[in-house]
This record gives C-alpha cells, structure tokens and sequence, in this order.
C-alpha cells in the first residue's frame, strides 16, 4: 500500500468520525433547560440603573417643573421691564428708598438718558 | 418553531445569540441544533468518554447562554469558534484532573515505542481504532488534530481556539496525523482496510 492510499484510508475515517457522533435526546433536553433557565434570569434581572438628572433638571424640578420655571422666568422679564421703562413708578412704589440706596440717582439713570430723543450720548 | 425556522435558517449565530438574550424562545433551539453536535463531537473525540463529553459539551452551552448577554453581534470570535475554545479548556481540565493530559510533545515523538493500540479497539469497529489512536496523542496534539481533520477548522481558527500560532496548529496537526497513520497502520485489515 502506498503512503498515499493510507493517507486517503485515514482521512476517510476522519472524516467519518465527524458524522459518527449523534447527539442524544435527553441531553438536548438538558441544554434547552439550562437555556430557558438562564433566559428567565436574563428577563428577570432589573435594567441597568439609569444615568441621574443633571443640575439643570434638578434646578427645574425644585422650581416645579417647567410650568414653575416658566412663571418665574415671566416675573424675572416683567420686573426687568418695569426697571426699564418705569423706574419712577418702582421708585414710588419702594416708597423712595431706591432713590435713597442710590443717592437719587434712580435706579438706572445712564440707560434712561440713551431713550431721550436727540441725545448726543 | 416551523414557522419560523426559514427566519431563523437565515440567521447567523451572532444574530441568534442576541436574539436569545432577548427573551427569543426559538433562538436557543437553533443554536442548540447547530452548536450542541460540534461541543459534543469535540469533546467525544478528545476525552474519549462519552458520558464525560456529554457533561462538558452542556458545561459549555451553559456558558454560552450566559454570555448571550454581552454578546457583541458583530464581535471578533462567532459563537462556534468560541463554544470550540470553552470545550478545549474544559477537556484539557478534565484530562488533568484525570492526570490524562501528562504527556508532551517531546513524548510523542516516542510515540512508536508506546504499547499498540489494538489491544483498545475492538475490531472492526473503526471509531473505536481512532479513539484509541487518537487518545495516545498529547492533549494539545489531539485537540488540534480534532479541530482539523474531524471538525473541519481551518488553522487560524484552531490558532484562535487553542491559544496558539497558526504555524504551532500547522506542526500540531501533521505530526498528529502522522502519528495517527502510524498508530492504524498495522490495523488495516482488522479496520476493513485495503493491505
């Protein structure tokens, strides 16, 4: 016999090896239970914990939310407007301390003199 | 599950791997119908114990599964390549607890004063003859000798599997064979052979 024809012999039997080994039922059983086992763990275990909110979500939510943030950000525009184009009537309103703090000097004097018409300022 | 088995036919076991870990029912009965032979037929061939293979081929399931669920679909290692690994690692664990994996490669290249194998094989049966061959190899000869010639791996993939280069899995694999053609080589006619 030559080397070649031994070669072929045991490849033939190598490769029939690959078929020979047939896989019994009882242990695919078992492998389909420890996978549905393991599946039901998986399914069972809680989700990963979220990221936190950031400050700015935290800053909102002790505001109350955005309605909260809202009405305090209208307030904020409201004041702001009244300072600007009615600093007497705040003025008034605070009962002349304003012009006291500021030594009469209103609360913003410069700004007010930029809307006089003709102003070389 | 038939109704979906042409679904699932056309998936690739990554994509079932991450279609078990989302609860797919189905998943698992195809990757079991796929992988669960080749863990199996592995494990026979290199422990040459058939009640210990089945242990170890479910060992290894198991811990797929439970890497279903960081499985990277796209990741470096398929799923078979990576069940291949698990199942050597466990075989070469059980044969040095059964102080069965002793022997070195320098050994086997005194392989031919070793005792013949025909005293093992009952004749005629050719899957006994290869057992008893293959179980005079050196654990890592024999395993790499398994993934190639009887699983059908190529060598880089056996290189992945068995932690080695693909020019050791190259060296491995003749001189295992050769080693295996020499162990068979006076059981021929017993083996239904042509002498």
């Amino acid at each position: 016999m030559t080397v070649e024809r031994d070669e072929e012999q045991l490849d033939q039997l190598l490769q029939s090896a690959r078929a020979a080994v047939t896989v019994p039922d009882t242990l695919v059983a078992r492998v389909l239970a420890d996978a549905a086992r393991v599946q039901a763990t998986m399914q069972a275990a809680p989700p990963p914990p979220r990221k936190g909110p950031g400050w700015l979500a935290e800053i909102r939510a002790a505001l109350g939310g955005w309605p909260g943030l809202s009405g305090v950000t209208l307030a904020g525009v409201a004041g702001l407007a009244l300072g600007i184009f009615a600093p007497d009537l705040v003025d008034g309103l605070s009962g002349g301390q304003i012009g006291v703090w500021t030594g009469d000097l209103g609360s913003l004097p410069e700004i007010g003199l930029l809307w006089e018409e003709g102003s070389d300022v | 599950m038939s109704d979906d088995a042409p679904t699932y036919a056309a998936l690739r076991d990554g994509a079932l791997m991450v279609l078990f870990a989302n609860g797919d029912p189905g998943a698992a009965r195809v990757l079991t119908a796929r992988l669960l032979p080749r863990a199996l037929s592995h494990a026979a061939r290199v422990l040459g114990d058939r009640a210990e293979a089945e242990d170890i081929a479910q060992e290894a399931m198991l811990r797929l599964w439970r890497a279903a669920a960081d499985w990277a679909q796209d990741g470096p290692a398929a799923p078979a390549t990576w069940l291949y690994r698990v199942v050597a690692n466990l075989c070469t664990d059980r044969l040095r607890k059964s102080g069965q994996s002793t022997l070195t490669d320098e050994a086997d290249r005194h392989s031919d004063t070793r005792p013949s194998v025909e005293a093992q094989m009952i004749a005629g049966d050719r899957m006994a003859a290869l057992d008893a061959a293959l179980a005079l190899l050196p654990e890592r000869q024999r395993q790499a000798v398994v993934l190639r010639h009887i699983e059908g791996l190529s060598n880089p993939e056996i290189a992945m599997i068995l932690d080695l280069g693909v020019e050791a899995v190259e060296s491995l694999t003749a001189r295992g064979k050769r080693a295996l053609s020499a162990a068979l080589s006076d059981k021929k006619e017993a083996l239904g052979y042509d002498s």
